[in-house]
């Protein structure tokens, strides 16, 4: 077995008396696209916001590689090597798309403000380093030829595809994709579940995915943890876990969450 | 009258130029941090009793004086945020405008205590005396104050546009939870913002005290300053500087064509006007919303 | 014991007629007075050194033991140049602090706006630290004592006329009952003495800091002398906007310009202002002036001597001659009529103090020219007896 990436374990968080995720622990694998799903309101997206540092867990521990890191603030976690994208596209919306990709690269590089304002050499060198990276991201995901557009004016499917890039562009070790395939159609969903491989592939990445669509998870992960009411109730390969009775009785206990709304 | 009506619209333009600076002050921090910082006006006094002090009580050269301002104005900005923002800054934004007046009354009654509440001239290498180009009269003091503020606003651009810190403040503005995840500790944005506002306001400071007087007053300036942010489009950068240099000049053209009175208020009459045909400003976009 | 009641009873009321009897703010060892002041706002280089004056005059004369055995105390507090905090203040004064006068209240509007109350509340309002001609003709109560604005107005009309044959004049005045009161008196002076009139009248609010279209103006008129019914932070800042544009009019104005604050603060753009002064430089000879020298040096020894000291200064010297001659027995109306039998009286300074009838006007309405040369202020001309001039 290889070595986990990220581990949850027995992770509580409570929203004043309303307990949001109740002793949920799992494991992603390195290297494996592992999902995450449930019904609305079953904690992934809190156990997501745990993970990336903007929730402090009430009790439980979140290890990444060999970090603790529970209880570290997002700008820490980004930089140990966790990207992540949201439901909502939050884009810079009037930056451009390429400067959108760029603030991710930068806070990778250690400068300070003062040897910029001088336009000391290494900066620029590294300046130009950056540039080159950040314009072949946005041509592996076929977004180069707007990189002057403000993000704002980007169709939806593209906007979700720069949130993609600007989340690459970190160079993260593991990518957590919150709901990427909402507001999608079904050809673009099918695109995406295409780039995901293709992505997995050329950058060795763990993915962690919170999907409602359920061709697409099935499609393309490894893994999946099932959640309820805060709770994991099942996990497994997408067989085992479409065949679990507890998953089926969550899903169709709730019929109006599980076509996703 | 041309040639009268001309000197009238430069030496506007200067102190237009002022109001510019300290409204880009409010922008910047209001864009950054969804705060209104009513402590601005009072970075203009601090860094005008600072010069003096460096200028009169140390007798150090005025270029030294000048730079060290800024970056002690920066230093404050920086202080002030530690200090009175950040540890409310999880409380609404309605109690961190207060804290801000707070801030402001606090820095006025210190320069009081200190400095006393006289007017002192402050030196500038600026001379007073006119200058003639064509038919247009003005001094080297308005040249000098429309010439570095101009400077200060393209470094500024420059800086938002080209640097990776600027394009880092710019993500910020606009999502602080997108440019979390990116890494970008928007604490330290934060601070750099105050450091920024304050270091402008330290520059207007130098520019206009020398003109206007120092005296612990002198903060009140900002108000001024304010109405041309929100002329321009609170929230706006171009419109923080297109705002305030028109204030500056309404206020002289009102001065020249009506009395005291109408110039007293006709900043604020043309406010309202603005506002009623253009709620947003006159660059504002969509109305204020809070990311 | 109905009969001891009644002792009791006709004690107390006694006792109560006795207690109202007594003016408020003195005691068998004390006499307290009150001051509104500018001590943080627009005029507060005024209104800090008045202050100044007037803690020498009374702390030497407490030291000395006081007068008829009180000592002085004086309760100051600070209006910032504005009529309703002024009115606030006021009411403080007489009503918390039960002081006996006020005394020195600085500013033309701001003690207009508490003028009505002190009378109501039969407050004497003692040389207030303004010049306008309504404290020389509003009753009893309220004790003016140089020479007005509108007087030093009328000699700077005459004297620009007749001795600089200037006919272009223009008024440059504050938009209040301080700027008015010269401004209107020029005026009149200029049309029924000269026949001439302002070739162009140009006004400004309290506190304004920017006066380029006033300059404007001022120069499109083509005025060869401007009157500046002003402060010490105006003229400065008019004069380097006319010299900006061009324009080197003669500036001229009443006594609140002439202070060492208008040279610091305008430097070589108001070389050749002139003023007008009532009461001598502070740097003159005279026993008075030595007095008023070592008095400062003692009791406010970081504040250079300037005429705004001196001016609290000569107040509160003639306020204490009053009380002298007051006698033991001091009432609102004894200190009163005790300044109305001051009659050429010199403190030791050459200008004779005159009190009497209706003219409460002190100093025989002594006024003499002024002008800035290098850096100083000096007298240009002698001392002359002002002739009134009326505002209409």
């Amino acid at each position: 077995m290889a070595a986990a990436c990220l581990s949850v374990d027995d992770l509580c968080v409570n929203f004043g008396g309303l307990r949001a995720v109740d002793h949920v622990s799992f494991a992603i694998e390195s290297g494996r696209i592992h999902g995450l799903i449930g019904p609305n309101g079953a904690g992934k997206t809190t156990i997501f916001n745990c993970v990336t540092g903007f929730y402090r867990p009430t009790s439980g521990r979140v290890r990444f590689l060999e970090h603790d890191i529970t209880g570290f603030r997002p700008d820490q976690v980004a930089k140990l090597g966790i990207a992540r994208t949201f439901q909502n596209v939050q884009l810079f919306a009037s930056l451009s798309v390429l400067d959108n990709v760029l603030v991710a690269k930068h806070g990778h590089m250690r400068t300070g403000v003062l040897a910029e304002g001088l336009g000391l050499p290494f900066v620029r060198k590294q300046e130009h380093a950056v540039r080159d990276t950040a314009f072949g991201l946005l041509d592996f995901l076929g977004l180069a030829d707007l990189h002057r557009k403000p993000a704002a004016s980007l169709p939806l499917g593209h906007q979700k595809r720069l949130e993609l890039a600007r989340a690459l562009a970190l160079e993260p070790k593991l990518l957590l994709l919150d709901e990427p395939a909402s507001g999608l159609n079904t050809s673009e969903t099918q695109a995406l579940g295409e780039m995901l491989g293709r992505v997995r592939e050329r950058f060795a990445l763990t993915v962690l995915l919170v999907e409602h669509d359920m061709g697409l998870v099935m499609n393309v992960t490894d893994v999946i943890t099932v959640l309820n009411f805060g709770r994991k109730i099942a996990e497994g390969t997408p067989k085992d876990v479409q065949n679990d009775p507890e998953v089926i009785k969550a899903y169709l206990g709730e019929t109006a969450g599980a076509g996703r709304g | 009258m041309t040639e009268i009506l001309s000197s009238q619209v430069v030496s506007g333009l200067a102190t237009g130029c002022v109001y510019a600076l300290i409204a880009l002050g409010f922008v910047l921090i209001f864009k950054a941090t969804d705060v209104v910082n009513f402590a601005q006006g009072e970075f203009v006094m601090v860094s005008g009793f600072i010069s003096y002090t460096l200028l009169i009580g140390l007798g150090i050269h005025y270029g030294l004086v000048l730079l060290a301002t800024i970056v002690l104005s920066g230093v404050m900005g920086v202080v002030l945020e530690r200090v009175v923002v950040r540890p409310i800054m999880d409380a609404p934004i309605f109690s961190i405008v207060i804290a801000t007046i707070g801030a402001s009354i606090v820095l006025r009654s210190s320069a009081g205590i200190l400095y006393g509440y006289d007017v002192l001239p402050l030196p500038t290498i600026f001379s007073k005396d006119p200058i003639r180009v064509g038919f247009v009269q003005f001094t080297a003091m308005d040249a000098g104050v429309i010439g570095f503020s101009l400077v200060i606003m393209v470094a500024l651009y420059l800086f938002f546009k080209l640097t990776r810190t600027g394009t880092a403040m710019r993500a910020t503005a606009q999502s602080q939870t997108a440019a979390r995840l990116m890494g970008v500790s928007v604490t330290r944005i934060f601070s750099l913002t105050w450091a920024i506002s304050a270091a402008i306001g330290g520059v207007a400071g130098v520019l206009i005290a020398p003109i206007i007087y120092l005296d612990p007053n002198l903060g009140f300036i900002g108000v001024k300053a304010f109405a041309g942010a929100i002329l321009g489009g609170f929230g706006s950068i171009p419109g923080a500087i297109v705002g305030g240099m028109l204030l500056g000049v309404i206020e002289n053209l009102s001065g020249y064509f009506f009395n005291a009175g109408i110039k007293q208020v006709s900043t604020y009459i043309l406010l309202i006007l603005v506002l009623v045909i253009r709620p947003a400003g006159l660059f504002g976009a969509a109305p204020i919303r809070k990311v | 014991m109905k009969r001891l009641l009644t002792i009791v009873g006709l004690l107390v009321l006694l006792g109560g007629v006795a207690v109202c009897a007594a003016e408020d703010g003195v005691t068998d060892k004390e006499v307290v007075i009150g001051a509104g002041l500018d001590l943080t706002g627009a005029v507060a280089n005024w209104g800090v050194n008045i202050k100044a004056g007037m803690d020498a005059v009374f702390s030497r004369v407490n030291a000395a033991g006081g007068v008829h055995g009180r000592k002085i105390r004086l309760i100051a507090y600070d209006h910032v140049y504005q009529p309703p905090k002024a009115v606030t203040n006021a009411k403080r004064l007489v009503e918390r602090d039960k002081i006996f006068v006020m005394m020195g209240h600085l500013g033309t509007p701001t003690t207009k706006a508490v003028m009505d109350y002190l009378q109501d509340k039969q407050v004497p309002n003692i040389f207030p630290a303004t010049l306008a001609s309504i404290w020389t003709n509003s009753g009893k109560y309220h004790v003016g004592d140089l020479a007005t604005y509108a007087d030093q107005t009328g000699l700077i009309v005459d004297y620009l006329v007749k001795e600089r044959k200037i006919r272009k004049i223009a008024s440059f005045y504050q938009d209040d009952e301080y700027g008015l009161d010269g401004h209107l008196a020029g005026k009149a002076r200029l049309k029924h003495t000269h026949d001439l009139a302002y070739v162009a009248e140009v006004d400004y609010k309290r506190a304004d800091i920017d006066f380029s279209s006033q300059a404007a103006k001022l120069k499109e008129s083509g005025a060869d002398a401007v009157i500046v019914q002003a402060v010490y932070r105006e003229p400065p800042r008019l004069a380097e906007q006319c010299h900006a544009i061009g324009y080197n009019p003669v500036f001229i104005g009443p006594s609140p310009i002439v202070v060492a604050k208008t040279i610091e603060l305008g430097g070589k753009h108001v070389e050749g202002l002139m003023g007008v002064e009532v009461y001598p430089l502070p740097t003159d000879p005279g026993a008075f002036l030595d007095q008023y020298r070592a008095d400062m040096a003692k009791y406010a020894p970081s504040l250079p001597i300037d005429t705004t000291n001196l001016y609290g200064y000569q107040k509160a010297a003639v306020f204490v001659e009053a009380m002298q001659r007051a006698g033991r027995n001091l009432t609102r109306d004894s200190v009163l009529k005790a300044i109305e039998s001051i009659k050429d009286w010199d403190p030791g300074w050459g200008l004779k103090y005159g009190y009497g009838g209706d003219n409460r006007r002190g100093m025989s309405n002594a006024g003499r020219l002024v002008t800035v040369k290098d850096g100083k202020w000096i007298k240009v001309g002698d001392w002359m007896e002002l002739k009134e001039v009326g505002r209409k």
